[in-house]
């Protein structure tokens, strides 16, 4: 089997909630999504998705997913797409880095190996835990009541992670304002909850040493990305007794290991397009696994087809390991493929159908913005 | 002063011929080269050029450059290009990373900011006087007769110190390189090693302490920590290279002892102000640099040399003219050229280069 043709599809996702504010005083209000269609040429095809969070959150952007798959979409054509390691190493000999742009050939090579195999992408990945996955909120900084207010609508769609957003600048109110918002938050803390309170890299250690003084005992979450270079991440990490999770520093495997080696972290957000897709989103889960670290399984936003991804991956994580997945359709307001997997009470469950179970609707898609192959 | 517009111009630099990279890894036979001209409201101008080695060797490429200068523009236009830092925190504000990116757009500003204050580049960074830079040649991967020949042709150019490119399969046939090359030096000649992050730590190891050389070893291995565990079992001064993006690495690199020397390249670390930063730590730590950029024509070249020139001495052991090796010129005549071994900065206000329009096609893109 081998790789014929690969279309390339842009599709503008509208936030779900009006305007998502992080960190730094970053704003969001839509994202540009790019969907790729792999086909081969026994007919059997397969999507991925790359929707980078705007072009501010990490170093992603969606006019530059499209000029990789410039790059790329020659070397993978006539190559065989269930040999994910060999489609990975001619990426990666094509064009060094630049992991959102890899993330969709690659999701959509899983998607028809599992296809061919008949085996959902779940097994595939190791095998599927029968339980459902837990669902993480993303709730954008705001005054704290609204906070709260945005955590118990989650709570009540079935969602049992929910990731606060903090940082804000002094002249709003600072570690005090953000040490509120995490008090309110986690005011109602149900059982079986688990919070993240996600700074995105923005935080000094002072200013992070600050908020934690702030806080009542008993709080219970895990603090993720408290800062943007290793540097200040360790010396925070010395001095706080929170545990810590990083997510925009570890891109690769060798972030990972050095993540590990310096004992940086207690666990560790892998988002599929951030690592580069899923081949390389798995072996980072199993390296983080081996070290006992927890992971939460998102992308940095998407539709349907990215969610699909993140779920698979989730649904085959150890229990143990597994803290949360990001259900990126909560955050958007345009379906781009039908997935048989609803949010119930306690999560997600991963669909039975071979592949990644999505199927697109080529209305909202459009035409090709590029097609490579014949 | 404010940013009115963003011209950016695509050109292909093929290289006169084809070139390998450490251990015939990686062949290279063009170049896809980015110009970028930024028009103020004030009538002045400057130029800029963002030029990867190729797809393969950093996380870089030309298609990428022009779609993140598409991603940056609009957040760009209406700044004063005349404030350095105030630019580089907008670059890294509104697209995380992509150093290769920001480059051109950086030393576009700074060629501005020459021409408001009426002084060469290298004098805004610091130097007394257009100190000459000594230059380097780039001698490819062969036996090592081919490439003692190809040094003795760069020693009849002028050049007195020497890039051999390393690291093959066959660790025994990098021990006779090394050894016949250090051998074949004449007094006066200095050579560096480059594996190009070609060996494993066990090679490295292996390799470097084998043979009686103590020239300079740059980039044995892929990462910084595998750097930093050969650096800490060989006898030679390593330099550092393509692992080093951000200040962060530098002072991780500091912290480890991993190196004695890096290059500062700044494409690679997203333009003349973080190449600055970068020099400036490492003269205060007595790391000694190779400074040049990533490739590109004598413009990209001679934005570099003006940074290597206001280097102090001791700080700088040499740079690289990568349009030597290319078989057009859109500068023609401009700019920092090897003489005898040297390349010195211009003394006009600002860069002192400028592309003519000619040669370079019409624009790609315009933002305004």
């Amino acid at each position: 089997m081998k790789i014929a043709r690969i279309e390339v599809y842009q599709v503008d996702l509208p936030y779900a909630g009006g305007t998502y504010t992080l960190s730094g005083g970053r704003e969001y209000t839509q994202f540009d999504a790019t969907i790729v269609r792999v086909v081969t040429d026994t007919g059997l095809e397969g999507w991925g998705e790359s929707t980078p969070f705007g072009s501010t959150y990490i170093a992603a952007h969606a006019t530059g997913v499209r000029a990789g798959l410039e790059e790329l979409a020659p070397v993978v054509i006539g190559q065989d797409p269930r040999l994910f390691d060999r489609i990975n190493d001619a990426m990666d000999e094509a064009l060094v880095g630049h992991n959102h742009a890899k993330t969709p050939i690659d999701v959509a090579c899983w998607d028809i190996a599992g296809k061919a195999f008949d085996l959902p992408v779940c097994d595939l990945l190791g095998g599927r835990v029968p339980k459902p996955v837990p669902m993480i909120s993303s709730i954008p900084t705001d005054d704290p009541e609204n906070m709260r207010q945005r955590v118990s609508e989650f709570r009540k769609r079935g969602f049992l992670g929910h990731s606060l957003k903090v940082g804000a600048s002094e002249a709003e109110g600072g570690p005090a304002l953000d040490a509120a918002r995490i008090e309110a938050c986690l005011s109602d803390r149900q059982n079986g909850e688990w919070f993240l309170v996600d700074a995105n890299g923005g935080l000094t250690p002072e200013y992070a040493l600050r908020m934690l003084q702030l806080l009542p005992a008993g709080m219970d979450f895990v603090f993720e990305a408290p800062c943007a270079s290793w540097r200040e991440t360790l010396s925070l990490r010395k001095r706080c007794r929170v545990p810590i999770l990083l997510d925009e520093l570890i891109l690769t495997e060798e972030d990972l290991m050095h993540a590990i080696h310096s004992d940086a972290c207690d666990g560790v957000g892998l988002k599929i397009s951030k690592q580069g897709g899923l081949t390389k989103s798995r072996r980072q889960r199993d390296i983080a696994s081996a070290a006992g670290l927890v992971t939460s399984i998102q992308e940095t936003t998407g539709s349907d087809i990215a969610f699909a991804a993140v779920l698979h991956m989730a649904q085959s994580t150890q229990t143990k390991k597994l803290r949360s997945a990001l259900d990126t359709r909560s955050m958007v307001s345009i379906t781009t493929a039908e997935i048989d997997a609803p949010v119930k009470a306690g999560g997600c469950i991963s669909p039975d159908a071979p592949g990644l179970g999505v199927i697109p609707d080529l209305s909202v898609l459009g035409d090709p913005v590029a097609v490579y192959g014949g | 002063m404010k940013i009115s517009k963003i011209s950016v111009y695509q050109l292909d630099l093929p290289l006169t011929k084809p070139y390998w990279l450490s251990g015939g890894r990686l062949k290279f036979e063009k170049l896809d080269s980015t110009f970028v001209r930024i028009d103020t409201d004030e009538g002045l101008y400057g130029w800029g050029e963002g030029c990867p080695w190729g797809n393969t060797y950093l996380p870089a490429h030309g298609p990428g450059i022009r779609a993140g200068i598409e991603t940056l523009a609009p957040s760009l236009l209406g700044q004063d290009p005349r404030s350095l830092l105030h630019m580089n925190r907008v670059m890294d504000i509104n697209l995380p990373g992509h150093p290769y990116v920001k480059s051109p757009i950086d030393m576009a500003c700074w060629d501005i900011l020459g021409k408001v204050s009426g002084m060469p580049l290298w004098q805004l960074m610091g130097g007394a006087s257009a100190d000459p830079v000594l230059v380097n040649s780039s001698i490819s991967t062969g036996t090592p007769e081919e490439m003692i020949d190809l040094i003795r042709e760069a020693s009849a150019k002028g050049y007195k110190v020497h890039s051999a490119k390393v690291g093959g399969d066959d660790p025994q046939l990098d021990i006779h390189r090394i050894e016949g090359i250090s051998k074949a030096m004449l007094p006066g000649e200095k050579v560096t090693f480059d594996v190009n992050r070609a060996w494993t730590p066990g090679v490295a190891v292996q390799v470097l302490n084998s043979v009686s050389s103590n020239d300079w070893v740059e980039q044995p291995c892929e990462t910084l920590e595998q750097c930093d565990h050969v650096a800490k079992r060989v006898s030679n001064p390593i330099m550092l290279d393509e692992c080093m993006h951000t200040f962060d690495d530098h002072l991780e690199a500091w912290r480890l002892k991993a190196c004695e020397g890096v290059k500062v390249k700044p494409n690679r670390v997203g333009g003349l102000t973080k190449a600055m930063q970068i020099r400036d730590f490492g003269v205060s730590i007595g790391w000694q640099m190779h400074i040049e950029d990533l490739g590109g024509s004598a413009l990209a070249d001679t934005a570099a040399i003006h940074l290597a020139s206001s280097t102090p001495e001791a700080n700088r052991l040499a740079g690289w003219l990568c349009h030597y090796h290319l078989s057009v010129d859109p500068v023609p005549g401009m700019g920092a050229r090897n003489e005898n071994g040297f390349a010195t900065p211009p003394s006009v206000p600002g860069l002192g280069v400028e592309p003519v329009l000619d040669l370079i096609g019409s624009p790609v893109a315009v933002y305004s």
